[in-house]
């Protein structure tokens, strides 16, 4: 609550544009955020299909193309994350 | 001459760049071209390949590439579609040969050999799925296709009279006759050298003389696909009002009803199950048509974005190179950077491949599930 009551204050009373600024910072940590949603699904996925291989090791195949499947799948909207970072961030650059 | 490849923007490579500007603002772009080229290589390779049927083993090219779409058929297309396979094996095969050639001719890098060559900055190669709009217009195709059968699937049954009836799924072609690889339909294969009937009639097997001697059950897969079946009990709708009642049908079992009373359900007890049936069915089905617009808009996220973010991760890198002042620290940082642009080429052709394999097996999941939809 005093942190965004900080940010009004700020963007009320500064004596230059802030909305683009604030629009780069947002990209930014969206598209970290993005990388942290990814890399945690997707290093669970790739756990699971390790103890999976682990414990049979005769489908690894299977699970191996299934683990591809999936990743690609969850990689698909983090990096429709990503373009909207990006879109953001292309705001923020002198054109 | 060097120097202008080090000169040029690194991200050249994702951004469109107009090659023909034509009236009105609008321009025909390095992508457009590239799309345009795989068509034409499509059209150049396939016809001539497959012109004929060769009565022995593949080899060669024709190998290659058959063997790629034989393995999209079995293991993708007909575990999914079941009887409908061959209607949208022409569609589906278009579409992942397409994308393939696009995505793999973004790969070569044509542009950067020929901006060495002739020391001017060349622009008319890319990425044809890199650009939103051409992802955009397969996922269009996909959801056209999409819906389009599936309110062709339900027209047919109502002129058929089949609309209801929770037949099993054959697991053979759509044409009517038998699937023709004996090594999955080993079973449909052997009871027609024995004639015998794959029926659900209990009367098959109760009394089968009587049965089979009369014309009224010809077998399954004989039956004719059109309305003039001899099926007692089975009426078609008159075909214009099959074609005005299919879309509200597809809507009404578009989403799920959670609350439907069984047909043998009388009275109050039905009423009331419609009663909370109805307001249910209502949000699902507000959130199964979000759901129809949203997965071809992430088909085509997914594809432009994979496509796009490999190029966009080799030029953050080759732009760091320059950035270093002195030649002795560039070289240093030149040289690993140089091997991990190899990895991720190298990545990226990996990627090229499996978002094809998604983007159809995709599609072939959603044209299922409106053409044929597990119960």
């Amino acid at each position: 609550m005093l942190m965004i009551g900080l940010l009004a204050e700020v963007v009320d009373k500064a004596p230059f544009a802030v909305g683009a600024g604030l629009a780069g910072l947002g990209g930014g940590i969206g598209a970290g955020l993005a990388g942290l949603g990814g890399g945690l699904g997707i290093g669970r996925l790739a756990g699971s299909a390790m103890d999976g291989i682990a414990r049979q090791p005769e489908v690894g195949g299977r699970i191996f193309v299934n683990m591809i499947v999936a990743a690609a799948l969850i990689e698909g909207f983090t990096f429709f994350a990503m373009v909207v970072c990006m879109t953001l961030i292309g705001k923020v650059m002198p054109a | 001459m060097l120097m202008f490849l080090a000169d040029a923007d690194p991200i050249d490579e994702v951004l469109p760049h107009p090659l023909l500007h034509l009236p009105g603002g609008l321009y025909v772009s390095n992508q457009m071209l590239m799309s345009l080229v795989a068509a034409g290589l499509i059209l150049l390779i396939f016809p001539r390949l497959f012109k004929q049927a060769r009565g022995e083993a593949p080899s060669g090219a024709r190998n290659f590439f058959e063997s790629i779409l034989e393995f999209l058929r079995v293991e993708v297309f007909r575990p999914a579609l079941k009887e409908h396979t061959d209607r949208f094996v022409p569609f589906l095969w278009t579409l992942a040969v397409f994308i393939c050639f696009c995505n793999v001719l973004g790969q070569i890098p044509v542009d950067q050999f020929l901006t060495i060559l002739t020391g001017r900055e060349v622009h008319f190669w890319g990425t044809a799925t890199g650009s939103i709009v051409t992802t955009g217009a397969l996922a269009l195709c996909a959801f056209v296709c999409i819906h389009v059968s599936g309110l062709l699937q339900f027209y047919h049954d109502l002129v058929r009279g089949t609309y209801g009836h929770h037949a099993p799924h054959e697991e053979r072609s759509a044409n009517g006759k038998p699937g023709h690889e004996a090594a999955i339909d080993l079973e449909h294969m052997r009871a027609e050298a024995l004639g015998a009937d794959v029926s659900g009639d209990l009367r098959a097997v109760t009394d089968p003389t009587k049965y089979y001697a009369s014309d009224e059950h010809p077998p399954v897969h004989l039956r004719p696909r059109d309305g003039s079946d001899a099926q007692a009990g089975r009426h078609g709708m008159n075909p214009a009002l099959a074609a005005v009642m299919a879309l509200p049908l597809y809507l009404w079992n578009f989403a799920p009803h959670p609350f439907r009373p069984e047909p043998n359900q009388k009275g109050l007890a039905r009423i009331g199950l419609w009663c909370a049936d109805i307001p249910m069915w209502t949000m699902l089905l507000a959130l199964e048509l979000l759901g129809a617009v949203i997965k071809p808009f992430a088909l085509m996220m997914r594809l432009f974005a994979n496509m796009i973010a490999g190029h966009i991760v080799l030029a953050a890198l080759v732009v760091l190179i320059p950035l270093s002042a002195g030649f002795l620290s560039q070289l240093a940082y030149g040289a690993p950077i140089t091997v991990l642009s190899l990895m991720i080429r190298f990545l990226e052709l990996f990627v090229a491949f499996l978002q094809t394999y998604i983007f159809v097996f995709l599609t072939t999941l959603f044209i299922a599930s409106a053409v044929a939809p597990e119960h």
